[in-house]
């Protein structure tokens, strides 16, 4: 393969929709802070659930003009950020070949859910795939357009399908990301396995007891490098490399080993000709359950060998909570400020080391560094797991 | 500049960059005129004018007033208030 062959594919604009933050600088600027933005829901009646916190966007958060499950409203909001920041027009792209590609867990069933509950009232019938219709239904765009439900790692596989969409032709610019609602099925599904948080997400520290969900959505306009030339517009970074296999081990428990994860992220390297000491900083997954995290830290280890003491890693789920299928896409964002600003957010909540996590963790405030490339992880639940590598434009 | 000077000076922008991201003629854009009924301008039009007005401005309007800024009047309104 030759050098950086995967350099070819810009990131132009971001979304972010967040429960630290409506909009991508208020985000980023709550990151770096370290503001924590999981507390009591409200949403949800939380009796009988080991924990009662999350990640939560204020309750009256919908579209104005137009009734939509919450996810949606999401979607669409952090879609028009992103395209509004990549400064696309009418006249600068040809809307048939920009394409749109979310990815997510739930996607609208939480809506779906709560009709049913209430007497089957909905205002008709809303399928997980109006998560990338509807923003290009707004901008008019008729490029190619799916949802991709890969679990956990949805996020990153949404920015994979974009890149191989343009790669292959069939678009000049994506609108790709990830949203997700939170939903009593979900927090009844983590609280069946005790994987809550009750007080706080702790990644990789000792003393960590799960994780908290979350919600919100985050997207970025990608396109290739020609057309973000000729349109003028100065990209935050690159998309240099994706990798995506699976664990095939376990419903719920990762490979010991992590087999899918060891495999994603050296397909993501070896896409982009990279080595390991081509890294700087690795948003992890970082869920803050036991059986993540150690994982994660040797598969991290055993991909960058001694490399990886020099390797700032952190987890901004400890903030967030997990944002489900936005998770990955939302950490895509926070790479690229993390390169465009050359500073990256920390891990909070992180007090006491694990051996098993022996990583450099950038612990409780954020830290100033050079990012060259960015490594992004997600892990989905049952194994499905893609790995993306961003570098500087 | 006084705010009546203020308010000539966006009538006068909005009025150039509403003609020219929706192609009409500056004359027909007058202060009450809705673009979306009007001329058709779709969303993709109503953000790049809200980008255009920021960049123009140096103003940050809320995200959603996008859906609000329809009229050069709105506008008017609507970037002085942002200016306050």
């Amino acid at each position: 393969m030759s050098p950086r062959s995967g350099s070819d594919v810009v990131v132009t604009g971001l979304g972010v929709v967040s429960p630290i933050g409506g909009d991508r600088e208020s985000f980023w600027r709550a990151l770096l802070g370290g503001v924590v933005g999981t507390a009591e829901l409200t949403r949800f009646d939380t009796t009988g659930l080991d924990a009662s916190k999350g990640g939560e966007i204020s309750a009256e958060y919908q579209d104005r003009e137009r009734s939509m499950p919450r996810a949606q409203a999401f979607a669409c909001a952090a879609a028009r950020e992103a395209v509004r920041d990549a400064g696309v027009s009418a006249t600068t792209v040809d809307r048939a070949r920009v394409g749109v590609c979310f990815g997510t867990v739930m996607g609208t069933r939480p809506a779906i859910e709560s009709w049913i509950r209430g007497g089957a009232e909905g205002d008709g019938w809303l399928d997980p795939s109006a998560l990338s219709r509807a923003p290009a239904l707004e901008f008019g765009f008729c490029g190619p357009n799916a949802v991709i439900p890969t679990a956990c790692a949805a996020g990153n596989s949404a920015i994979s399908y974009g890149v191989a969409a343009i790669r292959d032709g069939s678009a000049d610019a994506m609108v790709v990301g990830g949203a997700d609602e939170l939903s009593l099925a979900m927090l009844m599904m983590f609280n069946s396995f005790h994987a809550l948080a009750p007080d706080a997400v702790r990644p990789f520290d000792l003393h960590r007891r799960g994780l908290m969900l979350g919600e919100g959505a985050a997207a970025l306009v990608i396109e290739s490098e020609a057309h973000a030339a000729a349109r003028g517009v100065r990209p935050y970074g690159r998309v240099l490399g994706y990798g995506n296999f699976a664990d095939a081990y376990h419903m719920t428990a990762p490979h010991p080993d992590g087999r899918g994860a060891v495999r994603s992220m050296t397909a993501a390297l070896q896409m982009a000709d990279l080595t390991p000491d081509d890294v700087d900083y690795v948003s992890a997954h970082g869920t803050g359950t036991p059986s993540n995290d150690p994982v994660e830290a040797s598969a991290l280890r055993r991909v960058m060998g001694p490399a990886t003491d020099s390797i700032g890693v952190s987890s901004i789920k400890s903030m967030l909570g997990h944002m489900q299928g936005a998770a990955g896409a939302v950490e895509a964002a926070s790479c690229l400020l993390a390169i465009r600003d050359g500073i990256v957010p920390p891990t909070m909540n992180y007090d006491t080391p694990d051996p098993a996590c022996a990583l450099d963790i950038v612990a409780n405030a954020p830290r100033g560094c050079t990012v060259e490339v960015a490594l992004n992880n997600a892990f989905g639940f049952g194994g499905n797991i893609e790995c993306v590598a961003f570098g500087r434009p | 500049m006084s705010v009546e000077a203020r308010a000539a000076e966006i009538r006068q922008v909005a009025r150039e960059l509403v003609a020219e991201i929706l192609e009409v003629d500056p004359e027909e854009v007058d202060d009450h005129v809705d673009f979306a009924a009007e001329f058709e301008a779709d969303s993709l039009q109503r953000l790049e004018l809200m980008s255009g007005l920021e960049y123009h401005f140096g103003v940050r309007y809320p995200a959603d007033d996008w859906r609000e800024l329809t009229t050069v009047a709105n506008i008017v309104a609507r970037t002085l208030d942002r200016m306050k």
